[in-house]
């Protein structure tokens, strides 16, 4: 084991881990967003609607996100279209945790009593200001723990995103690799790295639920 | 859409998806057995055992499974260990999710609400005959779920042994790709394919899921 190593090939890493954040948040972001999507379609009144919605959320469990980012790296190609390797990555990614995360959007909401609705309307409420002003915020506060968990799972599927050479920290360390020929020290390094950005995540999600209005 | 193929390298898919399954029950099992000692350790050992496998579960909770697979890949020849290619990868994947085996078993031990402790030692049961008779039987239904959902991670992640040339569904397909020119249509298969064993799986899950909630 030899510590200076992991001293120098750091910098390299830490341009790497750079990528790997760059990757997670807008893929987190995205999914977020998407989750609202796939969420309102979840729940539409329209039969159609929502049998598409089940669909693709069936589709995105039970594929794994690697042949999802082959899909479409590889195979978009082939009716002509180059998607670059950074943007597939994030596609794959937003893709398959709108699903999940509309889904944590779903059950936060259903997880609300519908007695709070319902004495809101008592109330003289308006449905949307009901929706907006009383239940919403309970699901958020509910719904942050798990959207916790979705971002560092987000986080090491990123990883995946070294199978298409997108350069980031695993990347990076797969190539010092080649240099250095130090298997433990790049990927202890580099499993350090990952571990921290991990924590850090869930560190800061946490915070972020402290500062929403409502508590549980 | 050309879908040919299926034709010719049909048979290579289908033994994709024989080596994904087989490999994929191999991790459960074994993942199985280490989150059972882990869990029982978790539970039953003293402070420091507990504290070390919490922290256990914790670590392999925040780093990917592709960095512990390409680490231990390069890493194990310079420790002087040959082994195999489909053990490595089976003890790695086994490691890895036998952490979160351990929290399933573990959460749906500590699920069972606490009375049916004290109900057990009222009636006149050592500490052991509570946790064998009153309180497995009754984790074992609520366990069921989470344990099938983390099956499903692992037929899904072991996608990821195909970056370290272990052979399996993945590979087959890209094996196939690699020979024509129209990849979309293999690539769409190759994700039909995991559909169709992972599908049975989430939905079972699902159907378990419903109906454990009334014990």
């Amino acid at each position: 084991m030899d510590l200076r190593l992991i001293l120098r090939i750091l910098p390299d890493l830490l341009e790497g881990l750079k990528l790997t954040v760059a990757l997670a948040a807008c893929s987190l972001l995205g999914a977020a967003i998407g989750g609202v999507a796939v969420m309102l379609a979840r729940r539409s009144s329209l039969t159609l609607v929502r049998r598409m919605a089940i669909g693709f959320i069936e589709i995105m469990r039970n594929t794994p996100i690697m042949v999802q980012i082959f899909v479409i790296y590889f195979g978009l190609p082939s009716p002509g279209l180059y998607p670059d390797a950074f943007p597939s990555a994030v596609a794959a990614l937003v893709l398959q945790n709108s699903a999940y995360i509309g889904e944590i959007y779903r059950a936060g909401l259903a997880s609300v009593n519908r007695t709070q609705m319902e004495a809101a309307l008592a109330l003289g409420m308006l449905p949307r200001t009901a929706l907006w002003a009383i239940v919403v915020p309970q699901a958020l506060r509910r719904v942050m723990p798990a959207l916790g968990n979705q971002a560092v799972i987000i986080i090491k599927d990123s990883s995946i995103a070294s199978t298409i050479a997108v350069a980031e920290l695993t990347h990076t360390g797969k190539l010092l690799l080649d240099r250095s020929a130090a298997p433990y020290e790049t990927f202890l390094a580099v499993g350090l790295l990952y571990l921290a950005l991990s924590l850090t995540t869930l560190f800061a999600m946490r915070l972020l639920a402290r500062l929403l209005p409502v508590r549980a | 859409m050309n879908t040919r193929f299926l034709i010719g390298a049909g048979r290579e898919l289908v033994l994709g998806v024989g080596v994904t399954i087989a490999l994929s029950m191999s991790v459960i099992v074994v993942s199985t057995s280490i989150g059972l000692v882990l869990a029982c350790l978790r539970l039953f050992g003293g402070k420091p055992l507990q504290v070390a496998v919490a922290s256990y579960a914790a670590v392999i909770r925040g780093v990917p499974l592709l960095i512990l697979l390409l680490g231990g890949y390069f890493s194990l020849p310079y420790l002087g260990i040959d082994l195999p290619l489909p053990f490595v990868v089976i003890a790695i994947m086994g490691l890895y999710f036998g952490a979160y085996m351990s929290e399933v078993f573990r959460g749906a031990i500590a699920a069972v609400p606490r009375p049916q402790w004290d109900a057990g030692r009222s009636v006149g049961f050592r500490r052991f005959q509570v946790l064998w008779i009153v309180i497995l039987p009754q984790a074992r239904s609520l366990c069921v779920a989470p344990f099938l959902n983390t099956s499903l991670v692992i037929v899904k992640n072991t996608s990821l042994v195909s970056a370290i040339g272990e052979w399996e569904l993945v590979t087959a397909g890209r094996e196939i790709g690699e020979r024509t020119t129209d990849v979309l249509p293999v690539y769409l298969a190759l994700a039909a394919c995991y559909f169709a064993i992972c599908f049975p799986l989430s939905w079972l899950a699902r159907r378990v899921e419903g109906r454990a909630t009334d014990v």
